[in-house]
């Protein structure tokens, strides 16, 4: 029994941090398009920008299990399955992706317009101003939205328990729904869920607190 | 040589057009201390912020040190706004950075070695007083010492031109003093220009050597300081000035009061070296009753003014201003 609860924590904690590193890394650069390219913005193409947040909100629409079973072929062809705790990183990244973009997006954009003129009275070109004012300046910002966006991870990965994506999820809805004499078990995987988005919530927030010089 | 001829600069939002600049032409000299003195509203922050083009004039053009900056292309502007430090009101520093980086910025931009960056740093943190600051964060500093951090990086990069955009409005009277000491020092040392917007005279007053003063996009008056203070021509230059001295009692002295003649003189440092008015009273048949007098020490001289009335004869009266018009002190009658 307790292989069983160490096994699914050992799943989930799998499938949140590859998912939250390959929604980060389509986020991220995504986000900073939105904020780059608006108009007015430091590097304007309004068209484009107009396109980008249009696929971003039907991204954001499509509810996750959904989307689960809309993505089985891609999995497929990327895992080589299409269910599964690895197959299931797949649409939990392309379903945190579009999130990850809007918060990277509001981070920046709590940036003082001044500093990023200040950059550009220096003559700052459009690289340089991302890497020494747009990124540190949102750092803590980001920060706090990356812990968002695992906890949002980890409650899209209790659901793809439901379509076979393995992890604590899957046995808190196999014991919660179909063994009646054994619903404890349950509840200990719920119990243990909880314990991890504490632990993300509290970690984020130290991090935060600590390289946030404002 | 910095030459601004006929920019325009309209906004347009909504269809409805809005002329912040209007054919304003000013010739700012290399190392002048150049004011651009206007109340909110008047585009004198715009007007600070074409010269780098942070803002796209319109029409006109400007030449800054022989460059015709308006024809730049994107990357060559970029390069050239290296050489023009710009200093804001809200200082702009960035504030998840320490005060050493925050000096370092334009020296990491240049892609300079660790240790020579290291080196400058130093040398400007000594030389605005804030050695002992270099690993604080902004969020440490009082808003003077904030402004030194953001002086300091402006001029990391040895700039010929220093544009200051109100670079003492939020900063309380002694801290835009010391803030002012310090800008003249760099311009004297550096040999740098300065172009500083602002809406108080004092700071024009302390350290500028010209001034134009705009009104609704327009440059109304411009001239050397001293002219300026001597012998204001518009109201709004007359209202500046009163705002920095005791002309404000202009207002409270009401010719009808007073059986005389109400003038106004002003004059230069060197003219108040000599006994004008007494002089006057010995030469002509009149009587002379002192109501207010100031001197305003400007950055290169001083300026006077006194209001007197005068009592007697109206030919005697005539007479004795046309006496101080010769002796360089400029009259005006109060009415």
């Amino acid at each position: 029994m307790k292989d069983l609860f160490l096994e699914g924590t050992i799943e989930t904690l799998y499938m949140v941090s590859l998912s939250t590193i390959f929604s980060l890394l389509m986020g991220f650069p995504l986000g900073l398009l939105l904020v780059l390219t608006e108009k007015g913005g430091i590097w304007p193409k309004p068209q484009f920008n107009k396109v980008l947040d249009g696929v971003i909100n039907v991204l954001r629409s499509i509810p996750f299990i959904i989307l689960m079973i809309l993505v089985f072929p891609l999995s497929n062809l990327i895992v080589q399955k299409s269910i599964g705790t690895t197959a299931t990183i797949v649409p939990l990244s392309i379903a945190a992706a579009p999130f990850v973009a809007r918060i990277m997006e509001t981070s920046i954009r709590e940036i003082d317009r001044g500093v990023i003129e200040m950059s550009q009275s220096l003559g700052s070109s459009v690289g340089e101003i991302i890497k020494y004012i747009l990124i540190p300046e949102a750092l803590p910002s980001i920060v706090s939205g990356i812990t968002l966006v695992i906890i949002n991870i980890i409650g899209y990965s209790a659901m793809a328990g439901a379509l076979g994506g393995g992890g604590l999820g899957d046995i808190a809805i196999r014991f919660g729904l179909y063994k009646s004499g054994e619903k404890h078990n349950m509840y200990i995987a719920l119990i243990i869920i909880i314990l991890l988005v504490q632990s993300v919530q509290f970690i984020g927030n130290r991090i935060m607190f600590k390289i946030d010089k404002k | 040589m910095i030459k601004i001829e006929n920019l325009n600069k309209v906004f347009e939002t909504g269809g409805i057009k809005f002329e912040a600049i209007k054919d304003v032409n000013l010739n700012i000299n290399d190392k002048d201390i150049y004011g651009i003195i206007g109340l909110s509203g008047a585009g004198k922050s715009t007007l600070i912020r074409c010269l780098n083009r942070l803002e796209e004039p319109t029409s006109g053009s400007i030449s800054i040190e022989g460059v015709d900056i308006l024809s730049l292309g994107k990357e060559e502007l970029r390069l050239f706004r290296k050489k023009i430090g710009m200093i804001f009101q809200d200082f702009n520093l960035l504030k998840q950075k320490t005060v050493y980086d925050n000096v370092a910025l334009p020296l990491y931009l240049e892609k300079m070695e660790t240790k020579k960056i290291k080196e400058k740093v130093d040398l400007l943190l000594d030389y605005v007083g804030l050695k002992d600051k270099k690993n604080s964060y902004p969020s440490e500093l009082s808003g003077g010492q904030k402004q030194r951090v953001a002086i300091a990086r402006a001029i990391a990069n040895d700039p010929k031109v220093l544009l200051s955009d109100e670079a003492t409005s939020s900063l309380d009277p002694q801290t835009t003093v010391s803030i002012l000491e310090l800008l003249k020092r760099i311009q004297g040392e550096l040999g740098i220009t300065i172009i500083m917007i602002t809406h108080q005279m004092e700071v024009v007053k302390q350290i500028c050597n010209k001034v134009a003063i705009m009104d609704g996009g327009v440059v109304i008056e411009e001239n050397t300081v001293e002219n300026v203070f001597n012998n204001p021509k518009t109201t709004l230059a007359k209202s500046f000035i009163g705002s920095v001295n005791t002309l404000a009692e202009e207002e409270i002295i009401n010719p009808n009061d007073f059986k005389g003649k109400l003038i106004r003189l002003g004059y230069l440092g060197e003219s108040s070296n000599n006994p004008i008015v007494s002089q006057m009273i010995k030469n002509f048949q009149i009587e002379v009753n002192i109501l207010s007098g100031s001197i305003d020490k400007l950055q290169s001289t001083s300026v006077g003014h006194l209001i007197l009335e005068l009592i007697g004869e109206e030919s005697e009266i005539e007479k004795s201003m046309d006496f101080l018009k010769q002796k360089n002190v400029t009259v005006e009658v109060i009415e």
